[in-house]
């Protein structure tokens, strides 16, 4: 399949963004995704996924003839394969041109920089060395692969453990890893590869570049540095022209985010190495599942409010909420206006950003005064009270609060709130005008509730549970 | 593997020269009659052919026609007894086909492809003798045969290469022998008048702090090769334009 063609204006909007130094997902020119490192089951398997950018690394091994020219050391083969499950436009077996500089690249940068001690592979001379074999897979391509791909080739072999082998005169025995502990391999260095993109004739440069915007892009710069600040691989090339002196700007800087990507490795692996000294499961099912959006625990809903006029709206419905809310008989309201409102809670609502493009409302309570309390909010799968119930009951016990129901169509919503910090407990009423029904989940304690809803669900008087109670 | 020494205590190369001199280059264009533009050029003891086809129609398949520019196509190949041992593949393995494609991006930065749209233009290397810096020469000798082709270039690109030795005496335009023992090799294609990088390759590894005077060595390389370079044009259109009588007068002196 061709690669689905850009737009001028998608192109245009792209660079005059990068020219006021704004980026389409709200990075900073030089700030990168969020590298994360998941290992499998086996040893030297390893995934990183950088944002939406994710990349498979496998590491084999196998007894082979060495080179004749290098007689005692051990062979390291690098092989990069973009299959259509990364991206669309991916051939299958062809060799594009993607490919070919992603493999020219990674050999580079970690075959020609020598970090895999490749002394240490060898068997008996001449005859027997370890042939390291390092298959790298890409995902989803998202961009920048090319940090991505070298972040998981060197994770993996730093991951890898080779089978002990003992050479006893002429026979060579390899143990299997349930007699003697594999070996890990020797790599003296991490030579990861920071990647940037040039816009407007070398003016600006991003750093870690999306798909979208490496394809507007007019040049990119590849710089292949490990954490001592030593160069290991460089490449600058597309069909525009650049200054010398922003690229000696730009190695400066990769040199301080290569130092960053070789952290969080190291961190990953150790944690990987404490998880399987523990015991406990290992493998791709666990990041898989961390991932999993269900149906009532999500991390965060992104909702994107109209505030325009969300902030007294909100203000009049949470002081409604806590005042009664009077009907005639005709169902018609009847604003009991600012007289109880010295009886009622004060709430403040306070408005809190949470993230770009939505925030929540946190109702602050400093008093509840409620007749009839109900208990708090339950954890999530319990969901929220019932407010459906009428019960009868409860009406006559109430009868001593000056707040007095005239009809069986009051609306009264009490709920006590009692949050620690942040934790999103209350719910924002939006207009009445949504027709979204309620579900809400019964639990005990409904029995002692005495909330009525009025016979016409789709008013705004209920409240809906819009953010769960726990925070995973 | 032995480390040689890059260059003596007296300051002499393993070649002979000095830390800033270039090997010898000697040019020729015009060398065929068939392509619109050729060129062969030496570069110490590597030896490049370069033949330049356009700009001409898009042969081929018609959807890879850009509407505003011309499509730049560069293949590299080496020739099976270019280097030490024989060459099984010529041309379509992976370094081959990166070289293709740097060389690739090192045009389409200079040539003024907007003259030309929905065209092609053909580039054609081939390297006789490897004596390191094969990638350099090649880019050299296709801008030669850009000239000679009459393809209008903002500037000539010009590549060099540079390496480090002993740590931290920048070396310029290494041969075979110095790529080979293990020192870091800078390859550089820029637009020497305005400064202007169009590629820029780097491999092996050596600490950062030595990379602007390296870079600084090898654009300086790009300058004099430059000079050398030009005097190779002007020269060349000379000797033919008089031959033909610039055109101007009627009959030509003998």
């Amino acid at each position: 399949m061709k690669e689905s063609m850009l737009s001028t204006c998608e192109k245009s909007f792209i660079t005059d963004a990068i020219a006021e130094g704004k980026r389409l997902d709200g990075r900073e020119m030089d700030e990168s995704r969020v590298m994360r490192i998941y290992f499998g089951t086996d040893w030297g398997c390893c995934q990183v996924s950088l944002g939406e950018t994710k990349v498979l690394a496998q590491v084999s091994c196998e007894v082979q003839k060495p080179k004749t020219t290098r007689p005692n050391e051990g062979m390291l083969f690098l092989n990069t394969e973009l299959s259509p499950m990364g991206s669309p436009h991916f051939e299958v077996g062809l060799q594009s041109e993607l490919a070919v500089q992603l493999n020219r690249l990674l050999e580079k940068c970690i075959k020609d920089s020598r970090c895999v001690d490749l002394e240490s592979l060898c068997i008996v001379a001449e005859e027997k060395v370890w042939v390291l074999r390092v298959d790298i897979n890409v995902l989803n391509h998202e961009g920048n692969l090319v940090a991505a791909a070298s972040a998981a080739a060197l994770t993996a072999l730093s991951h890898f453990r080779c089978p002990c082998v003992t050479v006893t005169g002429q026979e060579t025995v390899i143990h299997d890893p349930s007699e003697k502990d594999a070996v890990p391999l020797n790599l003296h260095h991490y030579p990861v590869c920071v990647s940037y993109a040039i816009f407007n004739k070398g003016e600006h440069i991003i750093a870690d570049p999306t798909a979208i915007e490496e394809r507007v892009s007019e040049a990119q710069v590849v710089f292949g540095v490990n954490a001592y600040r030593e160069l290991c691989g460089l490449h600058l090339g597309g069909s525009s022209l650049t200054s010398h002196d922003l690229i000696l700007q730009c190695a400066n800087r990769a040199a301080r985010r290569a130092a960053e990507v070789v952290q969080i490795m190291k961190l990953a692996l150790k944690e990987d190495a404490d998880a399987r000294a523990a015991g406990k499961s290992v493998g791709f099912s666990e990041c898989i599942q961390e991932t999993k959006l269900l149906a009532l625990s999500q991390k965060q809903l992104g909702l994107q409010l109209d505030t325009s006029q969300l902030r007294g709206e909100t203000l009049k419905l949470v002081q409604k909420k806590n005042k009664h809310i009077m009907y005639d008989e005709k169902g018609v309201k009847v604003d009991s206006g600012q007289d109880d409102r010295d009886e009622d809670v004060e709430v403040e609502p306070s408005v809190i950003l949470l993230d770009r493009g939505s925030a929540e409302l946190l109702p602050k309570q400093k008093r509840i005064k409620t007749e009839r309390t109900v208990p708090t909010e339950a954890g999530v799968g319990e969901g929220g009270q019932n407010q459906w119930m009428k019960i009868e009951g409860d009406n006559e016990s109430l009868d001593e609060s000056d707040e007095v129901m005239s009809s069986p169509s009051d609306v009264e919503v009490i709920k006590e709130v009692s949050y620690e910090g942040n934790k999103l407990v209350d719910s924002i009423e939006l207009s009445g005008d949504s027709e979204e029904e309620e579900t809400v989940v019964l639990n005990a304690a409904d029995v002692n509730m005495s909330v009525e809803n009025t016979d016409d669900s789709g008013t705004s008087e209920n409240i809906r549970n819009w953010y769960p109670v726990k925070q995973w | 593997m032995a480390r040689m020494d890059l260059i003596s205590f007296k300051g002499l190369r393993l070649d002979g020269r000095r830390a800033n001199e270039l090997r010898q280059i000697r040019c020729k264009m015009g060398v065929f009659s068939q392509p619109d533009g050729s060129a062969y050029l030496e570069q110490g003891n590597t030896k490049v052919l370069a033949a330049v086809y356009g700009p001409h129609e898009i042969r081929g398949s018609r959807s890879k026609a850009l509407h505003d520019k011309a499509l730049v196509n560069c293949q590299y190949s080496m020739a099976t007894f270019s280097t030490g041992e024989r060459k099984r593949r010529p041309r379509g393995d992976r370094k081959s086909q990166e070289m293709s494609m740097h060389l690739r991006q090192a045009f389409q930065a200079a040539i003024r492809v907007e003259v030309y749209p929905r065209s092609q233009i053909d580039i054609f290397v081939e390297v006789l003798q490897a004596d390191g810096g094969n990638y350099c020469a090649c880019v050299n000798a296709a801008t030669l045969a850009l000239v000679d082709a009459g393809i209008p270039m903002t500037e000539y690109v010009v590549a060099c290469t540079a390496s480090l030795a002993n740590g931290d005496v920048p070396l310029v335009d290494v041969s075979n022998l110095e790529e080979n023992s293990g020192g870091p090799n800078l390859t550089v294609a820029a637009l020497p008048l305005s400064g202007q990088v169009a590629l820029m390759e780097m491999s092996q590894r050596f600490h950062l702090d030595h990379l602007p005077k390296v870079v600084e060595c090898a654009l300086q390389g790009c300058r004099d090769i430059h000079q050398i370079l030009d005097q190779a044009v002007r020269r060349h259109t000379e000797m033919s334009g008089s031959a033909l009588g610039w055109g101007n007068r009627a009959q030509v002196d003998l």
